[in-house]
Protein backbone atom coordinates (compact mmCIF):
# COMPACT_ATOMS: atom_id res chain seq x y z
CA UNK A 1 0.00 0.00 0.00
CA UNK A 2 1.64 3.67 -1.02
CA UNK A 3 1.26 5.55 2.18
CA UNK A 4 1.56 9.46 1.64
CA UNK A 5 3.43 11.83 3.58
CA UNK A 6 1.31 15.44 4.81
CA UNK A 7 1.12 17.02 1.89
CA UNK A 8 -0.36 14.45 -0.43
CA UNK A 9 -2.89 13.64 2.50
CA UNK A 10 -3.40 17.52 2.55
CA UNK A 11 -4.24 17.37 -1.19
CA UNK A 12 -6.93 14.17 -0.48
CA UNK A 13 -8.29 15.64 2.33
CA UNK A 14 -11.12 17.55 0.94
CA UNK A 15 -12.36 14.47 -1.03
CA UNK A 16 -11.86 12.27 1.99
CA UNK A 17 -14.01 14.81 3.72
CA UNK A 18 -16.71 14.64 0.92
CA UNK A 19 -16.58 10.79 0.18
CA UNK A 20 -14.84 11.34 -3.18
CA UNK A 21 -11.71 9.39 -2.85
CA UNK A 22 -11.47 6.02 -4.66
CA UNK A 23 -11.04 2.94 -1.98
CA UNK A 24 -6.72 3.06 -2.94
CA UNK A 25 -7.12 6.84 -1.87
CA UNK A 26 -9.03 6.13 0.89
CA UNK A 27 -6.84 3.49 2.55
CA UNK A 28 -3.76 5.75 2.09
CA UNK A 29 -5.80 8.43 3.54
CA UNK A 30 -6.47 6.87 6.39
CA UNK A 31 -3.07 5.14 7.26
CA UNK A 32 -1.86 8.66 7.01
CA UNK A 33 -3.96 10.05 9.68
CA UNK A 34 -3.61 7.07 12.22
CA UNK A 35 0.11 8.31 13.01
CA UNK A 36 0.03 11.92 11.85
CA UNK A 37 -1.75 13.99 14.87
CA UNK A 38 -1.57 17.21 12.90
CA UNK A 39 -3.27 15.73 9.77
CA UNK A 40 -5.89 13.84 11.72
CA UNK A 41 -7.14 17.32 13.57
CA UNK A 42 -7.35 19.45 10.29
CA UNK A 43 -9.27 16.77 9.07
CA UNK A 44 -11.96 16.63 11.97
CA UNK A 45 -11.11 20.75 11.43
CA UNK A 46 -12.74 20.23 7.93
CA UNK A 47 -15.47 18.10 8.16
CA UNK A 48 -16.65 20.62 11.39
CA UNK A 49 -16.36 23.28 8.48
CA UNK A 50 -18.58 21.55 6.37
CA UNK A 51 -21.06 20.91 9.09
CA UNK A 52 -20.80 24.92 10.41
CA UNK A 53 -22.04 25.69 6.38
CA UNK A 54 -24.16 23.41 6.05
CA UNK A 55 -26.26 23.94 9.26
CA UNK A 56 -26.19 27.58 9.74
CA UNK A 57 -26.70 29.04 6.11
CA UNK A 58 -30.18 30.40 5.89
CA UNK A 59 -31.44 29.06 2.21
CA UNK A 60 -34.06 31.37 1.03
CA UNK A 61 -37.20 30.12 -1.47
CA UNK A 62 -38.18 31.66 -4.42
CA UNK A 63 -40.64 34.35 -4.21
CA UNK A 64 -43.94 33.15 -4.83
CA UNK A 65 -44.07 35.56 -7.71
CA UNK A 66 -41.00 34.36 -9.77
CA UNK A 67 -42.65 30.57 -8.85
CA UNK A 68 -45.77 31.87 -10.60
CA UNK A 69 -44.15 33.32 -13.55
CA UNK A 70 -41.79 30.02 -14.70
CA UNK A 71 -44.73 28.11 -14.19
CA UNK A 72 -46.79 30.04 -16.69
CA UNK A 73 -44.19 30.12 -19.01
CA UNK A 74 -43.83 26.54 -19.44
CA UNK A 75 -47.63 26.37 -19.48
CA UNK A 76 -48.37 28.45 -22.30
CA UNK A 77 -47.58 27.61 -26.14
CA UNK A 78 -44.02 28.74 -26.76
CA UNK B 1 -58.85 20.93 -39.19
CA UNK B 2 -60.93 23.41 -38.24
CA UNK B 3 -63.96 23.27 -38.27
CA UNK B 4 -66.55 26.05 -38.87
CA UNK B 5 -67.59 26.38 -35.38
CA UNK B 6 -64.09 26.88 -34.35
CA UNK B 7 -64.44 30.27 -35.85
CA UNK B 8 -66.73 31.91 -33.38
CA UNK B 9 -63.41 30.99 -30.49
CA UNK B 10 -61.57 33.48 -29.25
CA UNK B 11 -57.64 33.11 -30.85
CA UNK B 12 -56.18 32.54 -27.71
CA UNK B 13 -58.25 29.20 -26.98
CA UNK B 14 -57.63 28.41 -30.92
CA UNK B 15 -53.94 28.66 -30.24
CA UNK B 16 -54.20 26.50 -26.99
CA UNK B 17 -56.23 23.60 -28.89
CA UNK B 18 -53.13 23.28 -31.41
CA UNK B 19 -50.37 22.69 -28.69
CA UNK B 20 -48.72 19.64 -29.90
CA UNK B 21 -49.02 16.73 -28.38
CA UNK B 22 -45.14 16.70 -28.79
CA UNK B 23 -44.65 20.08 -26.65
CA UNK B 24 -47.40 18.81 -24.10
CA UNK B 25 -45.20 16.46 -23.44
CA UNK B 26 -42.27 18.58 -23.58
CA UNK B 27 -43.78 20.52 -20.75
CA UNK B 28 -44.98 18.03 -18.44
CA UNK B 29 -41.31 16.75 -18.70
CA UNK B 30 -40.28 19.82 -17.77
CA UNK B 31 -42.12 20.69 -15.37
CA UNK B 32 -41.22 17.20 -13.03
CA UNK B 33 -37.58 17.55 -13.94
CA UNK B 34 -37.01 21.12 -14.00
CA UNK B 35 -39.25 23.73 -11.60
CA UNK B 36 -38.19 21.36 -8.68
CA UNK B 37 -34.96 22.87 -8.51
CA UNK B 38 -36.20 26.49 -8.63
CA UNK B 39 -35.58 27.00 -4.94
CA UNK B 40 -32.01 25.64 -5.39
CA UNK B 41 -31.45 28.24 -8.44
CA UNK B 42 -32.34 31.45 -6.93
CA UNK B 43 -29.93 30.79 -3.79
CA UNK B 44 -27.86 30.04 -6.36
CA UNK B 45 -28.46 33.38 -8.13
CA UNK B 46 -28.77 35.56 -5.20
CA UNK B 47 -24.73 34.53 -3.92
CA UNK B 48 -24.30 35.40 -7.43
CA UNK B 49 -25.90 38.67 -7.53
CA UNK B 50 -26.44 39.37 -3.79
CA UNK B 51 -29.62 41.60 -5.45
CA UNK B 52 -32.82 39.75 -5.43
CA UNK B 53 -33.96 41.44 -8.44
CA UNK B 54 -31.09 40.29 -10.23
CA UNK B 55 -31.43 36.66 -8.87
CA UNK B 56 -35.49 36.62 -10.21
CA UNK B 57 -34.10 37.76 -13.41
CA UNK B 58 -31.31 35.40 -13.65
CA UNK B 59 -33.27 32.38 -12.68
CA UNK B 60 -36.15 33.35 -15.23
CA UNK B 61 -33.34 33.59 -17.86
CA UNK B 62 -32.44 30.41 -16.76
CA UNK B 63 -35.71 28.47 -17.03
CA UNK B 64 -36.79 30.42 -20.43
CA UNK B 65 -33.13 29.07 -22.10
CA UNK B 66 -33.34 25.53 -20.21
CA UNK B 67 -37.29 25.57 -21.93
CA UNK B 68 -36.37 26.22 -25.14
CA UNK B 69 -33.12 23.81 -24.70
CA UNK B 70 -34.62 21.27 -23.32
CA UNK B 71 -34.93 18.67 -26.15
CA UNK B 72 -30.69 18.59 -25.75
CA UNK B 73 -30.96 17.67 -21.90
CA UNK B 74 -30.09 14.30 -21.16
CA UNK B 75 -32.96 12.43 -19.45
CA UNK B 76 -31.62 10.63 -16.47
CA UNK B 77 -28.76 12.80 -15.92
CA UNK B 78 -28.33 15.52 -13.33
CA UNK B 79 -31.11 18.21 -14.12
CA UNK B 80 -29.95 20.23 -11.27
CA UNK B 81 -26.56 20.52 -12.39
CA UNK B 82 -27.22 21.33 -16.05
CA UNK B 83 -29.73 23.98 -15.07
CA UNK B 84 -27.32 25.59 -12.50
CA UNK B 85 -24.25 25.74 -15.70
CA UNK B 86 -27.32 27.33 -17.48
CA UNK B 87 -28.05 29.84 -15.02
CA UNK B 88 -23.78 30.06 -14.44
CA UNK B 89 -23.29 30.84 -18.16
CA UNK B 90 -26.03 33.73 -18.00
CA UNK B 91 -24.92 35.40 -15.34
CA UNK B 92 -21.45 35.37 -17.16
CA UNK B 93 -22.62 36.87 -19.90
CA UNK B 94 -24.99 39.22 -18.06
CA UNK B 95 -22.63 40.58 -15.49
CA UNK B 96 -19.43 40.17 -16.64
CA UNK B 97 -18.78 39.37 -20.28
CA UNK B 98 -20.92 43.08 -21.13
CA UNK B 99 -19.37 44.86 -17.64
CA UNK B 100 -22.47 45.50 -17.03
CA UNK B 101 -22.88 46.62 -13.31
CA UNK B 102 -24.83 44.20 -11.67
CA UNK B 103 -27.44 45.94 -9.68
CA UNK B 104 -26.73 47.49 -6.14
CA UNK B 105 -25.61 45.04 -3.16
CA UNK B 106 -28.80 44.91 -1.35
CA UNK B 107 -27.40 43.98 2.78
CA UNK B 108 -30.54 45.57 3.78
CA UNK B 109 -33.02 43.61 1.75
CA UNK B 110 -31.07 40.19 2.16
CA UNK B 111 -31.26 40.74 5.69
CA UNK B 112 -34.62 40.84 5.58
CA UNK B 113 -34.99 37.61 3.49
CA UNK B 114 -32.68 36.40 6.17
CA UNK B 115 -35.36 37.18 9.11
CA UNK B 116 -38.15 36.46 7.70
CA UNK B 117 -37.29 32.77 5.95
CA UNK B 118 -35.26 32.58 9.36
CA UNK B 119 -38.75 32.43 11.36
CA UNK B 120 -40.21 30.17 9.25
CA UNK B 121 -37.68 27.45 9.58
CA UNK B 122 -37.58 25.53 12.64
CA UNK B 123 -34.25 25.62 14.42
CA UNK B 124 -31.39 23.23 13.72
CA UNK B 125 -29.38 22.78 17.37
CA UNK B 126 -28.88 19.74 17.99
CA UNK B 127 -25.38 20.48 17.93
CA UNK B 128 -23.00 21.39 20.96
CA UNK B 129 -23.40 24.48 22.68
CA UNK B 130 -20.69 27.26 23.08
CA UNK B 131 -18.86 28.41 20.09
CA UNK B 132 -21.00 26.25 17.12
CA UNK B 133 -24.36 27.48 18.40
CA UNK B 134 -23.07 30.53 19.07
CA UNK B 135 -22.40 31.27 15.31
CA UNK B 136 -24.97 32.90 13.55
CA UNK B 137 -26.14 32.59 9.79
CA UNK B 138 -24.72 36.33 9.29
CA UNK B 139 -21.26 35.32 10.19
CA UNK B 140 -20.97 32.04 8.19
CA UNK B 141 -22.55 33.99 5.66
CA UNK B 142 -20.53 37.01 5.97
CA UNK B 143 -17.26 34.88 6.45
CA UNK B 144 -18.24 32.90 3.06
CA UNK B 145 -19.23 36.20 0.90
CA UNK B 146 -15.53 37.26 2.34
CA UNK B 147 -14.03 34.15 0.19
CA UNK B 148 -12.09 34.54 -3.30
CA UNK B 149 -15.28 33.99 -6.21
CA UNK B 150 -13.13 30.23 -6.82
CA UNK B 151 -13.43 29.68 -3.14
CA UNK B 152 -16.63 30.50 -2.48
CA UNK B 153 -18.26 28.86 -5.47
CA UNK B 154 -16.77 25.27 -5.00
CA UNK B 155 -17.97 25.42 -1.47
CA UNK B 156 -21.56 26.60 -2.82
CA UNK B 157 -21.94 23.82 -4.97
CA UNK B 158 -20.34 21.15 -2.98
CA UNK B 159 -21.52 22.21 0.96
CA UNK B 160 -24.80 23.81 0.21
CA UNK B 161 -26.19 22.26 -3.34
CA UNK B 162 -24.55 18.85 -2.45
CA UNK B 163 -23.13 18.40 -6.45
CA UNK B 164 -20.18 15.82 -6.96
CA UNK B 165 -16.87 16.71 -7.71
CA UNK B 166 -17.56 15.58 -11.06
CA UNK B 167 -20.28 17.27 -11.53
CA UNK B 168 -18.87 20.66 -10.29
CA UNK B 169 -15.62 20.18 -12.08
CA UNK B 170 -17.52 19.98 -15.40
CA UNK B 171 -19.67 23.21 -14.09
CA UNK B 172 -16.17 25.66 -13.27
CA UNK B 173 -14.81 23.77 -15.96
CA UNK B 174 -11.16 22.82 -14.11
CA UNK B 175 -10.07 19.32 -13.41
CA UNK B 176 -11.11 17.71 -9.93
CA UNK B 177 -8.09 17.98 -8.87
CA UNK B 178 -8.38 22.06 -8.74
CA UNK B 179 -11.81 21.62 -7.23
CA UNK B 180 -10.42 19.34 -4.52
CA UNK B 181 -7.39 21.89 -3.97
CA UNK B 182 -9.94 25.04 -3.98
CA UNK B 183 -11.96 22.91 -1.38
CA UNK B 184 -9.04 22.62 1.08
CA UNK B 185 -7.74 25.97 0.78
CA UNK B 186 -11.47 27.56 0.75
CA UNK B 187 -12.32 25.51 3.84
CA UNK B 188 -9.24 26.48 5.50
CA UNK B 189 -9.53 30.13 4.97
CA UNK B 190 -13.80 29.93 6.26
CA UNK B 191 -12.36 28.30 9.43
CA UNK B 192 -9.50 31.13 9.70
CA UNK B 193 -12.18 33.63 9.72
CA UNK B 194 -14.96 31.68 11.55
CA UNK B 195 -11.85 31.31 14.39
CA UNK B 196 -12.06 35.14 14.40
CA UNK B 197 -15.31 35.79 14.95
CA UNK B 198 -14.83 32.67 17.86
CA UNK B 199 -12.06 34.87 19.38
CA UNK B 200 -13.70 38.38 18.98
CA UNK B 201 -16.43 36.83 21.49
CA UNK B 202 -14.27 35.08 23.58
CA UNK B 203 -14.73 31.59 22.53
CA UNK B 204 -12.44 28.64 22.46
CA UNK B 205 -12.32 27.25 19.48
CA UNK B 206 -10.36 23.74 20.83
CA UNK B 207 -12.24 20.25 20.18
CA UNK B 208 -15.23 19.39 21.82
CA UNK B 209 -17.15 22.84 20.65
Amino acid sequence: MTTVNCKEAMALMSAAVDGELCSREQESFNQHIMWCVRCAHEFQEAKKTKRIIREKIVRFNAPQSLVNSILKLTESPS
Amino acid sequence: MINSSSSHKPPALLKKEHVSAQEQQKQIEFQQEAIQHINALYNYALHLTMNPDDAKDLVQETYLKAYKFFGSFEKGTNCKAWLFKILKNNYINKFRKNSREPGKVDYDLIKDFYHSIKAAQSDNEDLNAGYFKSLMHDEVYQALQSLPDEFKEVIQLCDIEGFTYEEIANMVESPIGTVRSRLYRGRKLLRSKLNDFAKKYGYHTEDNE
